[in-house]
């Protein structure tokens, strides 16, 4: 056990001292197999190959290529726009358009914090000119961008289940619901607080909004058309989660095209840089699975797993102290490097609890978004920050706060009915 | 040090980076061309494997040899809060261990999958797919990416000396 605690060390000395994630886990790794016994060190290098060639895995760099020409083509932003000029009148008006257009491109994108930074380039201008309640305006972003992670195609998910070996596409159906839950939820908040305070959302001049039946062919239909491609492809089990991808950034090139807002240029661009974002989140991965390795080859997994079985407590009890230690890591670490540093420990002791794997997926995926929105660390909040300068980070986390709430009570939900989670996979 | 060896130094460095970049983004647009060809030859109830067969080998590439502009930018994830608000010294002296902890990182990395990689290629061992590709491919390119980003880190150290000369 003190051996356990060491190895904890480790990592927090690192981590505190500014380390590279991948550094500190992959050397953790590796140092605690050495003092293991050097004989099992040759498993580091199996451990880099079988990562770094894992099918699971694939699907990642593919729908980082889709995210990034859906972004430079400016599909993303013209879709918000034109979904602003339709939602326009409703109570909470913009609001609205923001949390649906940061649902749907984070489904393309699969990233929490391009979805911010995408969707508030384009909202923000025009909810200042509509004197919007900025608090309101920036917190709804920030919480839409947090769908990121959730929507399928998720990179997290998709990282989750190749360190518990599970099925993407499962994962990503068992995400759907929890996912439109959320959405609704986010709808509905936005809504009340129109509805108690129109001032905070005031309805435009007569000539603004609308939207025409050409406007939506060119604006919202080739997002709507790429993400649906993707998910129904997965879902009706017609491709793989990595095949859909490819298909995805296919279709994401030929919308583009038609709309000629790509250029050889700006596809190569796109390339570079998931190229770079793909690199840099794998190879995370794989400092996360040689700390897998460490802890496995010391037994740590089944060492916890003894001590949380001779505890006194309800699995329940236990699931919640795990959820307190995520809320509070995840005001501190990113949600990917928060995920890679724990699953290999908790999922092990979430599965002796009687718990499914897929819904806890579901449930870290949605605690790892509250982490997005919180402070210190709240990456979603820093994106919309540099979006929105003249609003305070304290605004924007004010703003956020209502919407943690939501998220919080998504948590319970799904705890109280995991079927949210694990109907639809399974039918 | 002479005033000419950094330019050079660094002209070395970004013109290597670039290169293996521009092989990683190969790597990933002809991963994608496989798994749309994969795509397309099952519709049509064609038999293809390379897609399959080669993205393994592609991913782990398209990773490794983008590893060197990543490292030099420092541009991965780090939780930096507690040491942003260190003094200025301390700061560079934690960058170093930094450094100098990525390189023996590296340096075991490269070692192991090194020995991996010869044992596989004297042994002749292959994938278990169906074109039965040898395993050292993969594995003497993802060395290759792991010696490049080890050069990458080692030039990158010697920077941070040289603005650090340059400040004083």
């Amino acid at each position: 056990m003190i051996e356990l605690v060491f190895m904890s060390l480790t990592v927090i000395v690192m981590l505190l001292a500014g380390f590279p994630i991948a550094l500190v886990l992959g050397l953790t790794g590796v140092v605690w197999t050495w003092a293991y016994s050097a004989a099992y060190l040759p498993g580091v290098a199996h451990t880099v190959m079988n990562t770094l060639s894992s099918e699971t895995l694939i699907a990642i760099p593919l729908f980082i290529l889709m995210g990034q020409i859906v972004q430079m083509a400016r599909i993303a932003e013209r879709f918000y726009e034109a979904l602003a000029g339709l939602l326009v009148r409703l109570p909470g008006g913009l609001l609205h358009a923001n949390i649906l257009a940061c649902g749907l491109f984070s489904a393309v994108s699969g990233s929490s914090i391009a979805t911010a930074s995408t969707i508030a380039t384009a909202a923000v201008p025009s909810q200042r000119r509509f004197k919007y309640d900025l608090r309101l305006t920036t917190g709804s972003l920030a919480a839409g961008g947090t769908l990121g992670i959730l929507i399928p195609p998720s990179i997290p998910l998709i990282v989750y289940c190749s360190l518990i070996e599970e099925s993407v596409g499962l994962m990503f159906i068992a995400a759907l619901v929890p996912a439109l839950l959320l959405l609704v939820l986010f709808h509905a908040y936005v809504l009340v607080r129109a509805l108690a305070n129109p001032d905070c959302a005031p309805a435009p001049a007569a000539t603004e909004g609308g939207l025409t039946g050409a406007g939506f062919v060119r604006d919202v239909l080739p997002l709507t058309v790429i993400v649906s491609t993707v998910i129904v492809t997965i879902y009706t089990g017609l491709m793989t989660a990595s095949e859909a991808a490819a298909g995805g950034v296919a279709i994401s090139i030929l919308v583009a095209l038609l709309g000629r807002t790509l250029s050889l240029r700006t596809l190569g661009q796109a390339i570079v840089a998931s190229a770079r974002l793909s690199a840099m989140i794998l190879f995370i991965v794989v400092g996360a699975q040689i700390f897998s390795y460490g802890v496995f080859t010391w037994g740590f997994n089944a060492i916890i797993g003894d001590q949380v079985a001779a505890l006194p407590w309800p699995p329940i009890a236990v699931l919640g102290v795990l959820i307190l230690i995520y809320l509070v890591l995840g005001m501190f670490v990113d949600a990917i490097s928060l995920l890679l540093m724990t699953v290999p420990v908790v999922h092990p002791v979430v599965t002796m609890l009687g718990y499914d794997p897929i819904w806890f997926g579901v449930l870290l995926v949605l605690l790892l978004e509250i982490g997005l929105i919180t402070p210190p660390v709240g990456m979603n909040l820093f994106t919309i920050k540099a979006v929105a300068n003249e609003v305070s980070l304290k605004d924007i986390t004010v703003g956020a706060l209502p919407f943690v709430g939501i998220l919080l009570a998504s948590v319970g939900l799904l705890i109280a009915f995991p079927a949210l989670a694990l109907w639809l996979p399974f039918h | 040090m002479s005033q000419t060896d950094i330019p050079a130094r660094r002209r070395f460095g970004q013109g290597m980076e670039r290169l293996a970049q521009l092989y990683s983004s190969a790597c990933l647009v002809l991963l994608l061309s496989l798994l749309l060809i994969e795509v397309v030859c099952r519709t049509l109830r064609i038999e293809f494997f390379w897609g399959s067969e080669l993205s393994g080998i592609l991913m782990a590439w398209l990773t490794v040899f983008c590893l060197p502009w990543i490292t030099r930018n420092r541009s991965h994830l780090s939780a930096d809060v507690a040491v942003s608000s260190f003094p200025a010294g301390l700061r560079r002296v934690f960058r170093y261990l930094g450094y100098i902890a990525m390189l023996g990182y590296l340096a075991a990395l490269i070692w192991y999958c090194g020995d991996l990689a010869l044992k596989n290629y004297d042994t002749g061992a292959r994938d278990a797919g169906i074109l039965r590709l040898p395993l050292s491919i993969l594995q003497f390119g993802v060395v290759v990416g792991l010696v490049l980003t080890f050069l990458s880190q080692c030039l990158a150290m010697m920077r941070e000396g040289d603005r650090h000369e340059l400040d004083q």
